[in-house]
């Protein structure tokens, strides 16, 4: 339809006119591309799949990967920072097996925004860009799912067990699969909608399917014409191709892995799914979110912290970087982590043993695979770990170099219902660090 | 409904003549021809192109030609240096209209993009030829008249000419175009301003088709006409909008037979008349299944029973159509599916309402006050009207009242006294809509179907709103406050303490959350505690603007003072006779007096004193308590064009797939409607009916348009805006999952869906579909998140989604939610193969029928005593209780008689495959399809198997999840 101008008034043309125009003279993409045409980063994207993990909550920063422990006591908490693999990069010493693979990571420290509350810091990290009533914006895996191409017999967009953010202005046809559970180790693992269920045979499907094919011919005569008699058609099509699909059914079954493999995990649900991800990855699945929550240390930060969180966080990322590097597949698949917000420096003295608050003035992040080079530090905070020693990144920044691993141009506009040209991630740019 | 009268301080006078001016914003289209007759008094200055295209002395002026020709050229578009970082240091605002900041921009100190010594050596001039190297290209030639007009411009002085000149009228001629055969035709555009002057400004204005296959146009205004179809070619020159209608009939010619209606109603002939210049057929009718089907889902978001579908093919009235229509008005259905309607536009969203009351209260209150209106018919205004106009006190309620009365909802998890007061007041306490800007786009969204939120930024891009305009308007939303239940009124400090002190809480020590949950604890307990409220005042600035204007006026004052004591200095020098000196005393009276002052001035400023309604006029806001009163009088105006429209235009989509302004929330000058006389009666009638929203169900579901087929013919295939045959529509979320449940439900719950909306899909009440812990809820929520149900989060109708995707055609095919409604116990196909079975009778079936009815026995004596002391209520009350246990004692004796009957019955699969076609496609089997059945069957050894695989098959055709 014709209808939706952009946001000016341009008509398409127009638009590709002056979008040409625009970079012929060097649209400022700054740092990025002065330091790409200076040969300085390897611009061309090498992840082709992505795995996001998302730590609802706010995982406290100081207590993970950006230690003080020479900072003042009320801030610095009993937890000591170990080495990692690395040289000069230390990290919790409750996160042992994760120092280990710091070669394949990057951390992000000092990264900072302002909006302190769950919902608003999820809108924001989770999507690149600070949220507006008036737009919702689409998450970073159904942005990906619009930009990349999967097959026909496999979802490309898989949550585990589901994700915060929804597809936004894009619409319902780039919402995940939500897989609604989270897998168990040693259990056979069922998808919602994917494992057949309710008793029915691989063979009673196909019986049904042909039936059907042969009652659902009302519409034949407009399919050609009407969006919505087509869509229907072909969705349903690759719906059955995927509930009978092979590939697609032991996608899911984590029990086919080698037991050496297995053991690269934990036993923990978030471990399991983390193995589940590297599964669906290897199978073509081009976006997996993985959520583990628990993260909102208002009291007792410590304790949930050692016995819970880092030990789970500890196998199920380590288990990740390092399965993905056995399947050969780091390379070429990007894994970012990050919580909505970092925790308050200060240790509040509202339980017995202090807990910490919401906090994005400054917070951590961490990407590796895909091309971005691992074993280093971007950014650092400062002396208390209460906002960036320097500049320090935005959430969008960090989209942005996220999308650019994938090869997905940050700056490219989508046209909202409403006909409101908006760039896939707004306001940020590309740090060029992360792949020099 | 009792509400304050609108202060008369103000005067009905004022407000009406204020809007008596001609809302530009009507969105009619054309020109108004008279004037520009031959002979008309009226001199039209020739175009600019022609006055400049060779030396001249003329000054040209920076609103009327300059400013134009920078938006004409581009220069303000978005990625030039409308963006809001600018491009190569020149930032001019987006879209134009903020004539004084580009002027800024342009003439600013040391950039030499004006240079009044050397004009040629502008940049404004050298950059656009490309004399000097310019990112956006070559814009115009060095002998152009663009090129002169700049200069000239510059010459003069580089002046922002502050007239004073309002742009009156534009004229746009041809005001519209028909066309039988490709065509060419020139736009001109006539300025009329305030002053009388008259201008050719067709060089200056900007053109846009929407639908350049039909028609299309280039930057000078020429039209070509394509493709047979209708659009609009949008014409833009300064704030004004004008859309020229474009009807091309080119092509093979038909011939169309006269008026293909026996009794058309008004709307028939409305359509029918722009059909017959469209030189478009309608579709055939329909039959009264495919009827019965689609206006049952449109009304009531249900699909029909098999019984419903006999009853009403066994109907023999000439009037049946309307008379069902007249039926499903009445059912309970009607009125949750169109609350879930209002609910959408309104924003009612458990999760922006997460602070607002305690559990999910606020969003079962909101869908439960709305739903009651709906049921009683209440006229749309008067719902509108408590809605807008809402705070959360009833009239005179005082704050231990108010908290007794929330208490008491809350403790009894029943909204019904809540829906019974004339305020709905979470609509203002949404968690996003705390500032007077979000409160704005919300209420122009929810009432006006306008999408304001462009202005917020910069000038609307397709219609007239300027940002001065947004931010005018939204002053009118500013006095509304939230209380949080740890704060007091100063007023009300004693209450207050008494609450909490009943409580033991002390709402110092007690904090956020933590406070919430004890407070809601404590409610649930039966106690008395505070909540959240809405309080209304007068309009006020918010913190940061009233600190700007603090600080601008701390500055003022200080300059005064410099100058005053300078003053003084210069009088030392003179022989002006000596001030005299001031005692401690009296300097300690001055500076109290002074300070006085200074607060007293302090505080009016936290006021807003005026502001403007959208399209109007000024309304006075310093003596209103509360602001919201103008709007709302606004909204029922008779010149607002928006407000009537916006209602009978969304429910019209709702019948059709298409508004008649579609998106049919975004009303707007550069978005005319497809049908103009169509929606003008539409929403004329609605008014002149009394804002009756059934008035407008029946002009729409009884017209014959409504009641064509999705079938096209060779003339109308590819219309998709004027009606001429049914789209095939997605059911809404909603509607898929309740027609899955009423599809395979067993017979005793198949009686009548229309009258139970209990653990309906369409009665959900917030947003997500969470909240709900009754079995299976969990399948609905992830349902209704899958089919797109509304998110009501962005004001926008698209929070609603109609698109398909994999994951709902996976989850028709093979979720374990459709395998389980399917085969179910107590539904069709599982209660078919009890049957088949057999079932013994249990003793506890025969126990609880005994308890069942002897607990009717005692209602029955209750309520004959009720009756006695004429306790209406409480009959109601014991009635409602009866109905329930005859419910269960009809379903306990059936079921033993069920059991009771020996059985062996045969399958009859002819009858169960018509069953299975009218439970689902809600139609008769083709022969051809129950040959396939029988053969499906024969494959099958268990028979009640086999017709769960047939019910699957119908559930998964298009047929089942489109209304057609």
């Amino acid at each position: 339809m014709a209808r939706h101008r952009q946001c000016d008034g341009m008509t398409r043309r127009d638009a590709i006119r002056v979008g040409m125009i625009g970079s012929a003279a060097g649209l400022s993409l700054g740092r990025f591309s002065q330091m790409a045409s200076a040969g300085q980063i390897n611009q061309k994207a090498k992840g082709k799949s992505a795995i996001f993990v998302e730590l609802v909550g706010g995982p406290s920063h100081l207590d993970t990967f950006d230690l003080k422990p020479t900072g003042p006591k009320e801030i610095r908490g009993p937890f000591s920072a170990i080495k990692t693999n690395v040289p000069g990069i230390e990290i919790c010493e409750h996160l042992p097996r994760l120092a280990q693979q710091a070669d394949k990571f990057a951390l992000l420290r000092g990264v900072s925004h302002s909006l302190g509350a769950h919902p608003l810091g999820q809108r924001f990290v989770f999507t690149g860009n600070r949220p507006t009533p008036s737009l919702e914006f689409p998450s970073l895996g159904s942005v990906a799912a619009h930009e990349l191409e999967s097959d026909q017999d496999i979802p490309g967009y898989v949550a585990i067990p589901n994700e915060k953010i929804g597809p936004g202005h894009l619409g319902v046809r780039y919402a995940p699969l939500a897989t609604n559970a989270s897998p168990k180790a040693g259990q056979p693992f069922y998808v919602r909608g994917i494992a057949l269920g309710g008793g029915i045979t691989l063979q009673e499907v196909g019986k049904r399917q042909s039936l059907l094919k042969e009652l659902d011919t009302k519409f034949q005569a407009i399919q050609e014409r009407d969006d919505l008699i087509r869509g229907l058609d072909q969705f349903s099509q690759q719906a059955f191709d995927m509930i009978t699909s092979r590939r697609a059914r032991l996608a899911f079954d984590i029990s086919r892995e080698s037991e050496s493999y297995q053991k690269l995990f934990g036993e923990d649900e978030f471990s399991q799914s983390c193995l589940l991800a590297t599964r669906l990855v290897e199978s073509g699945v081009r976006f997996v979110t993985v959520t583990l929550g628990g993260w909102d240390t208002h009291t007792d930060n410590f304790t949930k912290l050692k016995d819970n969180l880092l030990p789970k966080l500890d196998s199920g990322l380590a288990g990740l970087f390092g399965g993905l590097e056995a399947k050969g597949l780091l390379d070429s698949t990007t894994v970012y982590v990050t919580g909505e917000f970092g925790r308050t420096p200060k240790i509040n003295t509202r339980s017995a043993e202090g807990g910490r608050d919401h906090y994005p003035r400054c917070m951590f992040m961490m990407m590796g695979g895909g091309g971005v080079k691992g074993g280093q530090v971007l950014g650092a905070s400062d002396a208390k770990a209460a906002g960036p020693l320097h500049e320090g990144f935005k959430p969008e920044d960090v989209a942005a170099s996220f999308f650019h691993s994938l090869g997905i141009d940050h700056q490219k506009e989508f046209q909202t219902s409403i006909g409101r040209p908006i760039h896939i991630v707004r306001d940020g740019s590309v740090i060029p660090e992360l792949f020099s | 409904m009792n509400f304050i009268q609108f202060p008369c301080l103000i005067g009905l006078g004022i407000l009406a003549g204020v809007l008596s001016i001609p809302a530009p914003s009507s969105p009619t289209s054309g020109a108004d021809l008279e004037d520009l007759k031959p002979g008309s008094a009226a001199v039209v200055m020739p175009s600019v192109a022609e006055r400049f295209s060779k030396e001249t002395d003329e000054v040209p002026d920076f609103q009327r030609h300059v400013g134009p020709l920078l938006g004409r050229l581009g220069c303000n578009g978005r990625s030039c240096h409308g963006s809001f970082q600018g491009q190569g240091g020149l930032q001019l605002s987006l879209f134009g209209y903020d004539f004084d900041k580009d002027h800024q921009a342009l003439v600013e100190d040391g950039t030499y993009r004006v240079d009044l010594e050397d004009p040629v050596e502008s940049l404004i001039l050298t950059k656009p030829t490309d004399a000097d190297d310019h990112g956006g290209g070559l814009r115009f030639a060095e002998s152009s008249w663009q090129y002169h007009l700049l200069e000239n411009w510059i010459r003069g002085g580089a002046k922002d000419l502050k007239t004073g000149l309002r742009l009156e009228k534009l004229q746009v001629t041809p005001a519209e175009i028909q066309s039988q055969s490709e065509q060419v035709d020139q736009l001109k555009v006539i300025a009329q301003w305030s002053d009388g002057t008259h201008e050719d400004v067709t060089p200056l204005s900007r053109f846009q088709s929407n639908n350049p296959q039909v028609a299309s146009v280039n930057e000078t205004g020429k039209i070509v006409v394509g493709n047979r179809g209708d659009t609009h070619v949008i014409v833009f020159y300064d704030n004004e909008v004008i859309s020229i209608p474009v009807l091309s009939t080119t092509g093979k010619a038909t011939n169309l037979s006269t008026v293909p209606f026996a009794n058309p109603t008004e709307i028939d002939k409305l359509v029918i008349n722009k059909l017959n210049r469209l030189g478009i057929q309608p579709s055939e009718d329909i039959d009264d299944l495919a009827f019965l089907r689609r206006v049952s889902l449109d009304i009531t978001g249900t699909l029909p029973t098999p019984d419903e579908i006999r009853e009403f093919l066994a109907e023999d009235h000439p009037d049946k159509r309307k008379r069902k229509i007249e039926a499903l008005l009445e059912t309970d259905a009607y009125a949750a599916w169109w609350t879930t309607f209002l609910c959408d536009l309104t924003g009612n969203s458990s999760k922006q309402l997460n602070n607002v009351a305690y559990g999910d209260m606020a969003a079962k209150g909101w869908y439960q006050w709305i739903y009651q209106r709906v049921q009683g018919n209440v006229p749309y205004d008067e719902i509108v009207r408590g809605i807008v106009m809402s705070s959360s006190r009833n009239e005179e309620e005082s704050l231990t009242e108010y908290s007794a009365r929330m208490s008491a909802d809350l403790q009894d998890g029943d909204a019904s006294r809540f829906a019974e007061c004339s305020n709905m007041p979470y609509y203002w306490m949404r968690r996003d809509f705390q500032d007077k800007d979000a409160r704005a786009i919300s209420f122009a969204h929810s009432f006006l179907g306008v999408k304001i939120q462009c202005a917020q930024c910069h000038k609307h891009p397709f219609d007239q709103w300027t940002q001065d305009d947004f931010t005018q308007f939204s002053r009118f939303f500013s006095g509304v406050t939230i209380r949080q239940p740890q704060r007091a009124l100063p007023a009300e400090k004693e209450e207050f303490d008494a609450i909490y002190a009943k409580l033991e809480i002390d709402p110092t020590e007690v904090r956020g959350g933590n406070l919430r949950r004890q407070l809601a604890q404590k409610a649930r307990q039966g106690n008395v505690v505070p909540f959240p409220e809405l309080n209304v005042g007068p309009a006020r600035k918010d913190r940061e603007e009233l600190k700007a204007e603090e600080a601008a006026m701390k500055q003022q004052m200080a300059e005064q003072q410099a100058m005053s004591q300078m003053d003084s200095s210069d009088e030392m020098m003179g022989e002006a006779p000596p001030k005299k000196k001031l005692t401690k005393a009296e300097r300690r009276a001055l500076q109290r007096k002074l300070q006085a002052q200074r607060k007293a001035q302090q505080r009016r400023m936290r006021f807003y004193t005026d502001a403007i309604l959208l399209g109007g006029d000024g309304v006075q806001l310093n003596q209103l308590s509360d602001a919201r009163e103008p709007a709302m009088q606004w909204l029922l105006h008779e010149s607002n064009p928006y407000f009537a429209k916006a209602i009978v235009n969304r429910i019209w989509a709702r019948y059709f797939g298409v508004g008649i302004v579609e998106p049919a929330d975004d009303l707007n000058l550069a978005n005319p409607p497809s049908n103009g006389p169509l929606l003008d009666y539409l929403a004329d009638g609605f008014v002149a009916n009394g804002y009756d929203l059934k008035w407008v169900h029946r002009e729409i579901a009884n017209s014959q348009i409504y009641q064509r087929s999705w079938e096209t013919n060779e003339t109308n295939a590819h219309d998709r805006r004027n009606f001429s045959h049914a789209l095939p529509r997605r059911l809404p979320a909603e509607a898929v999952f309740d027609a899955v449940a009423i599809a395979t439900a067993g017979d005793s719950k198949n009686k009548s869906p229309l009258e139970s909306i209990q653990g309906r899909a369409i009665a959900i009440p917030g947003t997500p579909a969470s909240g709900n812990r009754r079995k299976g809820s969990n399948s609905m929520a992830f349902a209704m998140k899958l089919f797109g149900r509304s998110t009501r989060e962005s004001s926008c109708d698209c929070d609603r989604s109609d698109e398909t995707s994999l994951v709902q055609s996976v989850f028709m095919q093979n979720d374990r939610h459709i395998h389980e409604q399917i085969n179910r116990d107590g539904g069709w196909v599982g209660t078919l193969r009890k049957e088949m079975q057999g079932t013994p009778i249990t003793p506890k079936q025969t126990k609880d029928l005994k308890q069942a009815r002897d607990k009717l026995k005692q209602l029955q004596t209750a309520q004959k005593r009720a009756e006695k002391k004429n306790q209406i209520k409480e009959v109601q009350r014991l009635q409602r209780r009866m109905r329930q246990y005859r419910n269960r004692i009809n379903q306990a004796e059936r079921a033993i008689a069920d059991a009771e009957k020996t059985r062996e019955i045969e399958p009859n699969i002819d009858a169960w495959v018509t069953e299975a076609w009218l439970r689902t496609l809600s139609r008769f089997p083709t022969e051809e399809e129950r040959q396939r059945c029988r053969e499906y069957f024969a494959d099958e050894e268990d028979p009640c198997n086999a017709l769960g695989g047939v019910m699957w098959a119908l559930l998964n055709t298009k047929e089942f999840i489109v209304n057609h």
